[in-house]
C-alpha cells in the first residue's frame, strides 16, 4: 500500500517500516493507540477533513510559505544554489503547528475534550497550546521542572494561551520524565483524553501520522522547485532529532530516486566525546519509547545520556522511517557539531537577513559544506525548520560566557 | 485449539498444580533487583520464601520504563546507582537456586533482553535457574520469537491482560500463552490507586471475564496492598495474587526507619500470606 499523499511506503498494519517501528508498549496502553490508529485511517483521506485541515493551514498558519533562493549564500558557497524552505514563517514560527493542528482536528473527531503533551524546550508545548487554544480544548502540558526553569519563557507562553503546565518533578525532572507522567495521564484518563505526540516518534500509529501531518513540507517544496527551476533538486537537506521536519520534507521526494535526501544529526560536543546524539551515526537498533529504531543505549539497554546545543534535537532516539531510510540505503545522515550549527546560525543572520533555530541551523551547517562541494546549476532544499527568536538569549549567554566567540566581520579590515 | 507451545518440568506449573491440590492461590511477590541494593535483594529473597511466597517477580531494572507509577520507577533508578543490572541481577539469581526451588521470574522491559539477543538472554536466563520472563512492553503480536526460544528450554513468557483487553484478544493471548497470565486489575500505571473497597467485586467480573477465555492460572496484580486486599483478590477467584509497589515500600520505610528490614518484610509477607485459602 502507498500513501495518496507522498507516493511513498506506508508501514504494514502494526506500523512497521521494515525492521523499525512497530509498538512496544504495555496492554493497556494498546486500545489507546487502536483508537488512534483506526481514526487516523477513518479521517486522513476524508474530505471533510481535508478541507477543515487545509483551511487552518491556509489562515492560521499561512501556508503555503515561500521557498526562498538563498542568492548571496550560494554566489559566496560558489556551488549549488541553495533553496530555503521557510517554515519558520508559519504562525508561531515553527513546522511543529502543522502536526498539532492535524492532531487537534482528529481528537476533536473523536469526542475528546482534553489534550495532554510533553515538551522538552517548549516548542511542542507551545504549538500544541496553540491548538488547542483554537478549538477550546482543555490543554495539559507535562514539562519536567527543570525544563521549565530553563524555558520559563515558554512556560509563560503556554499559560497565556490557556494551557496548564505541570511542572514534573520525578527522577531527573526533564523530558523523559514528562513523558512518563503523561503517559500515566493518558493510561488513567484515555476515555477523554488525547495524547499530542510532537515528533515522528513513539508506538505506532505516531510515527505514521506525524508524518502525514508534517508531508506537505516536502509536497510544496517539490511543486516549488519545479515552478522556479523546472526540474527536481539534487539533494533534500534537513536536521534530525525525532526527526518530523525531516521526514516532512523527505518523504514525498521517496520515489524520486535522482534526489539525495540528507539528515542532519547533531554531534554536538564531537562525536568521540560521548557527548553528542547522533542516533542513527553511532547508534544501534533497540527499543525506546515503544517503538523500535537506532538508539543510544548502553550495553544494558538503558538510553544513555545526551547531548546538544539545540534542545530540540537532543534525543537517545529517531523516527524509525528515518531509521528504514539508513538501512536501506534510501537516506543519508551525517551529523554536525555544536560549533558549526552555531556558525551557521550566525552566518545565516548575517547574509541572508535569517536568524534560524539553532535545530534547522544544523541543516543550514551542512548544505553549505555541500553546495561548496557541488556543481554551480545544482540545487539543494534544506529545510529551515523554525526561526531562531527563542535561541538568541541561549547564544548571548554563551557568548557572555565565553563559550562561543562572535566573530566582528568587517571590523579588522 | 491453542497452539502453546509444550513445556516440561517447570517449577510454575508445578506450583499452580500444587495450589490447586491445596485449595489456595498462590502469593506472587514482585521485588526490584537491587534496590535499595544488590545486598538486600540478596538477603531478602530466602526471607520472601519463608514466609509463604510462592512465586517471585525479580525485576530488572531499566531507566525508561513505560507504565510503572513513580514508586517502582525510583526503585529501578536508585537500583541502576547500585549497579543492578541485567547479569548482577541473574548473579543474584544463581546464587538463591542453590538452596530454593521456588519459581522466579524476571521481570522488566525488552530492550535489555534486545540489545544483548533474544538467544543469548534465553539462555542465560535459564543458566540462572529462571522460570520464566515477563517484558512489560512486549506485545503477544511481537513475541512469538521470545516466546519460542524461551519454550525450547521450557522457560515460559508471561503474558499480561489489562481491563481494556477484549474477550477475543484474551482467548487469543491464552491460547498460546503457558505458565500463567498476570492480569492488571485496574486503568492506571503501578502503584497507583486501585478498587479498595469494591476489590472482590471488580475482581470476580474481571476473572469471570477471563476464565470465559482461559483455562491457564490467572494472578490478579496492580493495587493489592494488604491482606484484607489478598481476601478480596482470592475470594474474587484469582489463582495469584501479585504484590509489587507495596513491598518496595515496605522496605524503603524499614530502611528509613532503620528497623530490620528482614523482619519488617518477613511480617508483611506472613499477613499477606494467611489469606490464601479459598473458601470451601
Amino acid at each position: 500500500m502507498t500513501d495518496a499523499a507522498t507516493g511513498n511506503p506506508l508501514p504494514d498494519a502494526k506500523g512497521w517500516f521494515g525492521e523499525f517501528g512497530g509498538r512496544f508498549v504495555p496492554p493497556q496502553l494498546e486500545p489507546v493507540l487502536d483508537e488512534i490508529a483506526e481514526a487516523f485511517e477513518r479521517y486522513r483521506d476524508d474530505e471533510d477533513f481535508n478541507r477543515e485541515y487545509e483551511y487552518y493551514l491556509r489562515q492560521f498558519v499561512g501556508r503555503p510559505n515561500p521557498l526562498y533562493l538563498c542568492d548571496k549564500l550560494t554566489r559566496q558557497q560558489g556551488g549549488a544554489k541553495i533553496y530555503l524552505k521557510r517554515e519558520d514563517l508559519n504562525h508561531t514560527g515553527a513546522h511543529k503547528i502543522n502536526n498539532t493542528l492535524g492532531q487537534v482536528l482528529l481528537a476533536k473527531r473523536l469526542g475528546k475534550k482534553r489534550i495532554i503533551a510533553e515538551t522538552g524546550a517548549g516548542q511542542h508545548g507551545v504549538a500544541t497550546a496553540t491548538a488547542c487554544a483554537l478549538f477550546d480544548m482543555e490543554c495539559i502540558i507535562y514539562m519536567g521542572e527543570i525544563d521549565t526553569e530553563r524555558q520559563a519563557l515558554n512556560v509563560f507562553r503556554m499559560e497565556l494561551l490557556g494551557a496548564k503546565v505541570v511542572a514534573v518533578k520525578r527522577g531527573t525532572r526533564t523530558l523523559k520524565d514528562a513523558v512518563d507522567e503523561a503517559l500515566e495521564d493518558l493510561i488513567t484518563n484515555y476515555e477523554t483524553t488525547y495524547y499530542m505526540l510532537g515528533s515522528a516518534v513513539g508506538p505506532h500509529p505516531y510515527p505514521a501520522m506525524v508524518k502525514h501531518f508534517q508531508c506537505m513540507i516536502g509536497r510544496e517544496a517539490r511543486e516549488q522547485i519545479l515552478a522556479a527551476e523546472g526540474r527536481l533538486p539534487d539533494a533534500v537537506v534537513a536536521c534530525v532529532g525525532g526527526g518530523s521536519n525531516a521526514i516532512g520534507l523527505f518523504a514525498p521526494f521517496y520515489d524520486d530516486r535522482s534526489v539525495r535526501i540528507i539528515g542532519v544529526e547533531p554531534a554536538g560536543k564531537g562525536l568521540d566525546t560521548g557527548e553528542h546524539a547522533a542516533s542513527i551515526t553511532l547508534g544501534k537498533p533497540g527499543i525506546i519509547h515503544g517503538f523500535k529504531c537506532y538508539t543510544l543505549s548502553d550495553e544494558n539497554g538503558d538510553p544513555l545520556p545526551v547531548h546538544s546545543v539545540a534542545a530540540g534535537l537532543d534525543y537517545p532516539g529517531v523516527g524509525p522511517e528515518h531509521s528504514f531510510y539508513k538501512a536501506t540505503g534510501r537516506g543519508e545522515y551525517v551529523s554536525v557539531t555544536d560549533r558549526e550549527a552555531l556558525d551557521a546560525f550566525v552566518e545565516l543572520a548575517r547574509v541572508e537577513g535569517i536568524i534560524p533555530a539553532i535545530e534547522s541551523a544544523h541543516a543550514i551547517a551542512y548544505a553549505l559544506k555541500l553546495a561548496a562541494e557541488m556543481e554551480p546549476g545544482q540545487l539543494i532544499v534544506v529545510n529551515l525548520s523554525g526561526r531562531g527568536d527563542k535561541d538568541v538569549r541561549q547564544v548571548a549567554g554563551m557568548v557572555e560566557a565565553g563559550e562561543y566567540t562572535l566573530e566582528v566581520r568587517g571590523a579588522m579590515a | 485449539m491453542t497452539s502453546r507451545p509444550d513445556i516440561k518440568d517447570n517449577r510454575i506449573d508445578k506450583l499452580f498444580a500444587r495450589c490447586r491440590e491445596e485449595n489456595r492461590a498462590a502469593l506472587i511477590l514482585f521485588i526490584t533487583s537491587g534496590f535499595p541494593d544488590l545486598e538486600t535483594t540478596r538477603e531478602l529473597l530466602p526471607v520472601l520464601e519463608e514466609n509463604g511466597c510462592d512465586l517471585v517477580e525479580l525485576g530488572v531494572p531499566f531507566s525508561d520504563p513505560i507504565a510503572d507509577g513513580p514508586v517502582i520507577q525510583k526503585a529501578s533508578t536508585v537500583a541502576l546507582e547500585a549497579g543492578a543490572t541485567f547479569p548482577k541481577t541473574l548473579d543474584l539469581l544463581r546464587e538463591f537456586r542453590k538452596n530454593s526451588q521456588m519459581p522466579v521470574i524476571l521481570f522488566g522491559a525488552l530492550n535489555p533482553y534486545l540489545v544483548r539477543g533474544l538467544e543469548e538472554s534465553a539462555r542465560m536466563a535459564v543458566e540462572a535457574g529462571a522460570d520464566g520472563i515477563l517484558a512489560a512492553d512486549l506485545p503477544f503480536e511481537e513475541s512469538g520469537e521470545f516466546r519460542d526460544l524461551l519454550a525450547a528450554r521450557n522457560l515460559h513468557l508471561i503474558t499480561l491482560i489489562a481491563p481494556t483487553t477484549p474477550s477475543p484478544r484474551i482467548r487469543r493471548i491464552s491460547d498460546s500463552s503457558t505458565g500463567f497470565m498476570y492480569c492488571i486489575s485496574y486503568k492506571g500505571v503501578t502503584g497507583k490507586g486501585g478498587a479498595e473497597g469494591q476489590l472482590e467485586t471488580v475482581a470476580r467480573e474481571y476473572i469471570g471475564k477471563i476464565k470465559a477465555e482461559s483455562d491457564l492460572p490467572l494472578a490478579l496484580g496492580f493495587g493489592i496492598r494488604t491482606p484484607e486486599n489478598v481476601r478480596q483478590a482470592v475470594d474474587g477467584g484469582s489463582d495469584g495474587v501479585v504484590v509489587g509497589t507495596a513491598l518496595i515500600q515496605c522496605i524503603e520505610k524499614a530502611k528509613a526507619e532503620g528497623r530490620d528490614v528482614k523482619k519488617v518484610v518477613g511480617e508483611y509477607v506472613k499477613g499477606l500470606a494467611s489469606e490464601l485459602s479459598r473458601k470451601a
